[in-house]
């Protein structure tokens, strides 16, 4: 078993260190950059993680801390796939408020379960650590639902790279939702299936990031010189044009 | 007791949304129906008549016709001129689904230009969409309280924006949108498309 959690524990470490390779080499940055900054800070976290793995006192600190970072970013770029998606919804009010609607329902259904349904966890801090962890996982996957249905009214497709990013997001974040949830209610007795589902769920959505941004997306440069146009084009523009300003 | 119960509820509801969500999203990938093309986009488009559209919409015409008739002869013409709005509503969604596909094709791939002018394609498209959805929604609610005869009947001008969008406005800005993506992907189809827009 401990060699599986090994193998379970490397694995996404090498993983991302391949996708930040293809993200760098496709320049998402220009696009997602916070997508980008969030695979660079979970390999360095990976890192942190692995050289303090053996500092018991050190390593709790380091784990949660950079769990809490996870969260943000992952907030970020959900917030920015959504952005990029309803670039020009985002001009209408009631559009710009669905996020912090959707932040005050998680905080607040987060802290409604704390208040009544009490946690067999032991120890203030864990709890509030995984109370903060189960609102973000709220956030996450509200934030999903809602692009996946806007998605599915819209008509929009899923190859593009947005739809990527929150399809591993999607997954990963409903995956840690349900283990979260578990874990909240069972106590430390369900640590071990809850990290290795954790882990399992995060190597499926690399995976995922991994496929979507192999994926070339051709973009050439603007032709240098326009089309000739013949008489009766110009004649047809004319007329449309014509017809366009009449109205 | 009963704040336990539905505080369960709503948490259940979202994680089972996610968990349906993932499978959406599996299915829209991989079961997806054909992408449009600038070649068959048109054959796909139906006509919309945006006078017809605006003569339902104008508020005087409507107070004179609620002057001429009855309050039971208003109440069944209005029914009508709903359905008949109703339909409008139902091609301008049904055109911009069809050219948010065709800008989806273009805005990943293709010279600078194409994808920018795709993109204003799909955002144009969405905002039609979202005007004609939402209105739907709120002519179908009318109906159906008209139904009881409790409440007086509904005006339509009310519909002229939604959501914060005005739909004829808007439907003529898709129209824009459509002919300058087709000025520069095909030419020869402009004036079809203007006729089946």
């Amino acid at each position: 078993m401990p060699t599986l959690r090994t193998i379970l524990g490397i694995t996404p470490s090498i993983l991302l260190v391949v996708l930040l390779w293809i993200l760098i080499r496709v320049r998402v940055y220009r696009e997602f950059e916070w997508f980008v900054v969030y695979v660079g800070f979970a390999v360095c976290a990976d890192v942190a993680r692995f050289a303090l793995r053996n500092e018991a006192s050190v390593y709790f600190y380091i784990y949660w801390g950079t769990d809490a970072g996870y969260a943000i970013l992952g907030i970020l770029v959900l917030y920015q796939v959504f952005r990029s998606v309803f670039r020009d919804l985002m001009r209408i009010w009631y559009v710009r408020l669905l996020f912090p609607a959707m932040l005050v329902l998680a905080v607040t259904l987060a802290l409604l379960r704390y208040e009544l349904f009490p946690s067999r966890i032991s120890g203030d801090l864990l709890i509030a650590i995984v109370v903060s962890e189960l609102a973000v996982r709220l956030l996450q996957v509200t934030l999903f639902c809602l692009l996946v249905c806007l998605v599915y009214l819209f008509g929009l497709h899923w190859r593009q790279y947005a739809f990527g990013i929150a399809a591993g997001f999607g997954l990963y974040a409903t995956t840690a939702l349900v283990a979260t949830t578990k874990f909240y209610e069972s106590g430390t007795e369900f640590t071990f299936v809850w990290g290795t589902a954790l882990l399992v769920s995060y190597i499926v959505a690399v995976v995922i990031w991994i496929y979507f941004f192999s994926l070339a997306r051709v973009q050439h440069p603007p032709a240098q010189t326009p089309p000739m146009l013949s008489a009766d084009n110009v004649r047809r523009y004319k007329e449309v044009a014509r017809r366009i300003l009449w109205r | 007791m009963i704040h336990q119960a539905i505080v369960r509820f709503i948490w259940d509801s979202i994680v089972l949304g996610g968990i349906a969500s993932c499978f959406a999203v599996v299915i829209m990938i991989f079961w997806r129906p054909p992408e449009r093309t600038v070649d068959d986009a048109i054959d796909y488009l139906v006509p919309v008549d945006l006078d017809r559209a605006e003569g339902l919409l104008d508020a005087a015409a409507e107070g004179h016709l609620r002057s001429r008739v009855s309050v039971a002869e208003f109440r069944s013409i209005q029914r009508r001129r709903m359905h008949l709005y109703l339909e409008i509503l139902r091609r301008m969604a049904h055109n911009s689904a069809v050219l948010i596909q065709l800008g989806n094709r273009h805005a990943e791939s293709g010279d600078v230009e194409t994808i920018e002018r795709a993109r204003g394609l799909q955002d144009e498209g969405i905002r039609v969409r979202l005007y004609a959805l939402a209105a739907s929604a709120k002519i179908r609610t009318w109906l159906l309280l008209d139904r009881t005869h409790v409440l007086p009947s509904p005006v339509l001008c009310d519909i002229k924006e939604v959501c914060g969008i005005q739909g004829v406005e808007v439907y003529e800005k898709l129209k824009t949108a459509a002919s300058m993506f087709f000025v520069g992907a095909m030419p020869s189809k402009l004036e079809q498309l203007l006729e089946h827009l």
